[in-house]
């Protein structure tokens, strides 16, 4: 491995969107994916503007930001007046009503984004002659960029370890030491497929460790050992609308939950949008959820054309499934996104965006055999291989990692059934505790 | 005791009466009329030796390297400091029985 060009601090990708973020509300380090998720709805009116003031922008995609306009370097803020100043408003306070000012700032962000991440690709492969790319970095969890980049036609393949911010410094690094410096034999892809296997890196606990906690704490459960027979069950569920948290093997490595810890449930009511968000995540939310599909169904119902086991790439609901949006009347109406994205907008609504894309995951049997188990016993049920995938939390908090983390989530929310490696447990079998809200404010809202 | 000593460093690189001591490489201003915004890589590949060399000469003689174009004294300075609060966060440590000593990413951190 070679480092053949640089770009320095504090020229950077990555803290341009994350001033914009700051700028539209939302909290930096954090909230970028919800600045990606609201520019749908924006026309990318301020596009000029970020080109001609904030960053410029050469044929090869290098770029340099105007830094009067940040103020990152010196103060615990990420913008100056001057960023006011060109979009003609102050920063949005958090939590306040998004307006099309902060839409229209996001789509133009997205497209800058967009522009100067093809135009870094093709130098890449005009320097390499490889068309194989692979990113890395907080703006590689940009998915919908990498969508395009994918779709652009100038490359044939690409590769995103999946916790590719800061934390995959430290594998990236231990890799480069072991082949590098320890002259270690890198093995290759076997058929196609990469071999971080799902980044499913974290902990695990067994069955063994979940039956010891729970009848510690005597806490009601099923335990089903055989797997084909507890997916069915876990399907029966969620086809009846139930929501369904899973806990199964080793914790994702990586910001995205891909069924080792994911909230589960049924893509195609145009209500469950609204159920997940309102009764587990505790938020009103303008961005869809994201879908796990069977591996080798991918192509039925998004136009991908490869797997994407990361949840890092963003592809178009097939035509044949969509149901027509008229982003021109959204604006006119006053653009309220909160019924708009709960509207059935394709036969999967909860995962279909306001401009027909989705942020796919293929789940393939050899990656997770239990979720993998899951969808497909659903499919058997229903006939849909899609679920809806979502981080097993709510707002704010971290990802459930233990049985305890699980449970808890669990019963503080309207998560219907649980299931902890083998052992499934029912709401409604629960012992009541004491109402307490107290736990919301434990952790800032993200 | 180690919030005063962070102070102090964060004082030493950000208040000195002459400005931030790390400015100079922050407040880069790109030629604008360039055809690129790329530098090449001063060191495209790590060395061997490269990766070796921060367990042979401890980690805060790669801090000073990294440090290489402050003045000898200020960078022995900011040296001097980063050390102190180690043994602050050391010494705190040891009132927890089995605590992992400081390292110095958490230290910098």
């Amino acid at each position: 491995m070679e480092l053949l060009k640089e770009i320095r601090y504090p020229h950077s990708l990555g803290l341009l969107y994350s001033a914009i973020t700051q700028y539209c509300g939302f909290k930096v380090n954090s909230g970028e994916y919800k600045l990606m998720g609201l520019a749908p709805y924006g026309e990318p009116r301020f596009a000029e503007a970020i080109r001609d003031n904030l960053i410029d922008i050469k044929y090869d995609g290098s770029f340099a930001l105007d830094l009067d306009y940040f103020a990152f370097m010196g103060e615990n803020r990420m913008c100056s007046e001057k960023m006011s100043a060109l979009f003609g408003a102050p920063p949005r306070e958090p939590e306040s009503r998004l307006e099309l000012l902060q839409m229209d700032v996001a789509a133009s962000i997205q497209a800058v984004t967009e522009e100067i991440m093809l135009k870094l690709a093709a130098e890449a492969v005009r320097l390499t002659g490889s068309r194989n790319l692979t990113m890395a970095g907080g703006v590689a969890l940009n998915c919908v960029a990498n969508g395009e980049i994918l779709r652009s036609g100038s490359i044939d393949s690409l590769w995103i370890q999946p916790a590719a911010g800061d934390a995959g410094g430290a594998l990236g690094a231990a890799f480069y030491a072991s082949h590098m410096g320890l002259e270690v034999d890198r093995k290759p892809a076997i058929q196609g497929r990469d071999r971080q296997h799902g980044t499913y890196l974290g902990p695990r606990y067994s069955s063994v460790q979940v039956q010891a906690f729970l009848d510690r704490e005597g806490y009601p459960y099923e335990r089903i050992s055989d797997p084909a027979a507890r997916a069915t069950r876990i399907a029966e569920a969620l086809a009846v609308g139930k929501v369904v948290g899973l806990m199964t093997g080793r914790m994702e490595f990586g910001p995205r939950s891909l069924g080792a810890r994911s909230i589960l449930a049924d893509p195609r009511g145009a209500e469950m949008q609204s159920k997940v968000n309102l009764k587990v995540k505790y938020r009103e939310s303008f961005r869809p959820f994201a879908p796990a599909i069977l591996h080798d169904r991918a192509g039925d119902y998004f136009d991908l054309g490869c797997e994407s086991p990361y949840m890092l790439l963003v592809a178009p609901v097939q035509e044949r499934i969509r149901k027509p949006f008229d982003l021109a009347a959204f604006r006119a109406s006053g653009a309220d996104m909160i019924p708009e994205v709960n509207k059935q907008r394709s036969s999967i609504p909860a995962v279909t965006h306001v401009d027909f894309s989705a942020r796919v995951q293929t789940v393939h049997p050899d990656d997770q055999p239990e979720f993998h188990a899951v969808i497909a016993a659903f499919d058997r049920l229903t006939g849909c291989p899609v679920l809806v995938n979502t981080s097993f939390n709510v707002r704010g908090e971290p990802i459930v990692n233990t049985p305890e983390d699980a449970y808890r989530c669990f019963m503080r929310t309207e998560i219907d059934l649980l299931v902890l490696e083998d052992c499934i447990l029912e709401k409604s079998q629960q012992p009541v505790r004491p109402e307490d809200e107290a736990w919301k404010l434990e952790f800032e809202l993200d | 005791m180690t919030d005063t000593l962070i102070d102090e460093l964060f004082a030493l690189l950000f208040l000195g009466p002459e400005g931030p001591l790390l400015e100079s490489r922050m407040a880069l201003r790109p030629d604008l009329s360039a055809t690129t915004h790329f530098i090449d890589a001063p060191r495209p590949v790590l060395t061997r030796q490269d990766m070796m060399r921060a367990g042979e000469e401890g980690m805060l003689a790669e801090v000073g390297r990294l440090l290489d174009d402050l003045a000898p004294s200020r960078r022995d300075e900011v040296i001097g400091r980063i050390e102190a609060i180690i043994e602050a966060l050391r010494s705190d440590a040891s009132d927890v029985p089995d605590a992992a000593p400081p390292s110095l990413t958490y230290t910098l951190h």
